[in-house]
């Protein structure tokens, strides 16, 4: 790894991890793609290396998800067993059934829109959002606006779903 | 201007847009409620929606800081852990969407019920009080009101002991300094300080009180000197401060403490304009304001059919400056919170050790010497005991940005892959001995 190739690890590898995990919601996933991201920055240093680094590892998660929609369902229910305390204070609990909620709702926006708030969400600005996943920079403002609106109603819907259910 | 759409509002609470275009959007929204309406949904959206992908944290990372334990996470994963490069979820509501100063609709009067409410009860409760009041002095035989004719400046001002015992609806109609003394408790903050001014002027009319307290508070400067919005709030004004010239009638008791509790009311009423026009010209920088000063020195055709349809004319502007808002002193355009700082520089941003930030906004980036001009700087405005406002300018750093330090000797450094830039109404000197204090 070259020196600039380990600055930009240094640089992007945690907010790449964690995009990808509120991608998949899944965490080895996300740093094996996220590994696999910069692999390929090796082979193909990029000029503008964030918008590189953020669209190739959204490739990555597309192209993984094909292959492995249902295993990656049952890590992700694995890994929240797992991540689940034992008994422990409510709070903890209320909190997972609030991960559980919001994962859910983003499942339900469309994988632009999607991946839109992710970035945003790591500070990119417009620009950097366009590049990233190709849109035209006057389209992004009504991308996120889709995105937010859509995301806080599915959850909201959500919220309604499980209060009348209980 | 046509209605505006989601993403423009959207991109404008992200400072994406320019300064022009946020004037434009500020004008329009001046004046269409229904833009209004969409922005506080927007903005409703905005936040709940950042709030919702903030709460998805790394396992181990969010939960435990929120607990304040340790971190578990390995240093691999993430080699800075000092830096919060994920903004903390918003609560739900104390804390709401960053401000945004742009200037409400004509809808406000939601949140003027919310504030009539309560005072009608406590004008209904000065009301019952002093009817009651009334009714036992009657039954004594002492007259139930004495008549005050505000034109008549020879009338003696009642003593505070005189007036205490009588809170009935002359002394209280009459003169600011018998209704301080009467002791009345139901009016607003907004009544104390006028209390104060009545002392100079003992004997002037309420109506002229109003008059020169509207001036004081600059909404007629402000009206003048802003933009057209503000211009017809002050038209509005102005036949409410002529009415209140005339020397009010003697009234009933009753009716008298409904005209005060009312005309607290529209205090309130007043200072909301007042609040509203500051806002609205927030973002208007002080070239535009000096030509339109420039402007209405020279008045227009339009000016003068303004003026002539006025039913009782206002005095002319006085030539008091119009007071800046710290916003526009700073040259701001959005005030934003620590979540949305450390979202625009993708690290906590940098303080001063030892002042107190009056706010943290958003700026346009030409306007911090030395910074990227088409991205916006986060700016930290301090105020020293002179009231001088010092500002801390930070930008995160792109690949191959040219961080050479402009002309003009102000601090300019980079910390890590922040650029910052101090500067203000102070000194380079003294901004220079403040560098050693950013962290």
């Amino acid at each position: 790894m070259t020196a600039d190739l380990s600055q930009l690890f240094e640089q992007y590898y945690p907010a790449l991890v964690r995009m990808l995990y509120r991608r998949t919601g899944d965490r080895d996933r996300a740093e094996d793609l996220a590994q696999e991201t910069f692999a390929r920055a090796v082979s193909a240093p990029p000029d503008n290396p964030r918008p590189w680094l953020f669209a190739v590892a959204l490739n990555l998660v597309r192209e993984d998800g094909r292959r492995t929609v249902t295993r990656g369902r049952r890590l992700e229910l694995l890994r929240n067993e797992q991540d689940r305390p034992a008994p422990g204070p409510d709070v903890e609990v209320v909190r997972n059934e609030d991960t559980a909620r919001v994962r859910a709702a983003l499942g339900t926006l469309n994988e632009r829109d999607r991946e839109a708030l992710l970035l945003k969400a790591e500070g990119f600005n417009y620009d950097e959002i366009a590049a990233t996943l190709g849109l035209a920079k006057g389209a992004v403002g009504t991308t996120l606006a889709r995105a937010r609106r859509r995301l806080v109603e599915a959850y909201r819907a959500q919220e309604r779903g499980e209060h009348v259910a209980s | 201007m046509s209605h505006l759409d989601e993403g423009t509002l959207h991109a404008l609470l992200d400072g994406e847009l320019e300064m022009t275009e946020v004037k434009e959007i500020q004008a329009h929204l001046g004046s269409c409620s229904a833009c209004g309406t969409r922005l506080r949904q927007v903005k409703e959206f905005y936040a709940e929606a950042d709030r919702l992908v903030g709460s998805l944290e790394l396992p181990g990372t969010g939960a435990a800081a929120a607990a304040g334990g340790s971190r578990s996470r390995s240093a691999t994963l993430e080699p800075r852990t000092e830096v919060a490069r994920v903004p903390a979820p918003l609560p739900p509501t104390p804390e709401g969407p960053p401000p945004i100063f742009l200037p409400d609709n004509p809808d406000w009067s939601e949140r003027t019920r919310r504030v009539i409410a309560p005072m009608k009860w406590a004008a209904l409760l000065v009301l019952a009080v002093g009817a009651g009041f009334i009714a036992s002095e009657s039954r004594r035989g002492r007259p139930a009101s004495v008549p005050f004719d505000a034109s008549d400046t020879s009338a003696p001002v009642l003593s505070a002991e005189e007036a205490t015992p009588q809170p009935d609806s002359g002394a209280l109609t009459g003169s600011a300094d018998q209704l301080t003394a009467s002791g009345e408790s139901a009016r607003p903050a907004a009544a104390s300080s006028r209390a104060a001014e009545s002392q100079t002027s003992p004997l002037v009319p309420r109506g002229e009180l109003a008059k020169a307290k509207d001036s004081e508070e600059g909404l007629l400067d402000s009206a003048t000197t802003a933009n057209d919005e503000t211009v017809e709030l002050a038209e509005r004004n102005r036949p409410t401060a002529a009415r209140r010239s005339t020397p009010p009638p003697a009234q009933p008791a009753p009716n008298a403490v409904r005209t005060e509790a009312a005309k607290a009311l529209e205090d309130l009423d007043r200072e909301r304009r007042a609040e509203r026009a500051a806002a609205a010209t927030a973002a208007l920088d002080s070239a535009r304001r000096r030509d339109e000063a420039a402007a209405r020195q020279a008045p227009s055709k339009g000016a003068t059919v303004v003026t002539a349809t006025t039913p009782a004319p206002a005095p002319p502007p006085t030539t008091a400056p119009p007071q800046r808002t710290l916003e526009q002193r700073a040259d701001t355009y959005m005030r934003i919170g620590l979540d949305e700082a450390a979202r625009q520089l993708g690290r906590p941003v940098h303080v001063i050790e030892g002042l107190s930030p009056l706010f943290m906004g958003l700026a346009q980036g030409r306007t911090s010497p030395g910074a990227d001009t088409t991205r916006p700087v986060v700016r930290v405005v301090y105020q020293d005991a002179q009231g001088r406002l010092i500002l801390l300018d930070q930008q995160r750093l792109r690949p191959g940005q040219d961080t050479t330090p402009p002309a003009g000797g102000q601090p300019h450094w980079t910390m890590g892959e922040i650029l910052v830039h101090l500067h203000g109404e102070i000194g380079p000197e003294v901004l220079r001995t403040m560098r050693a204090r950013v962290r």
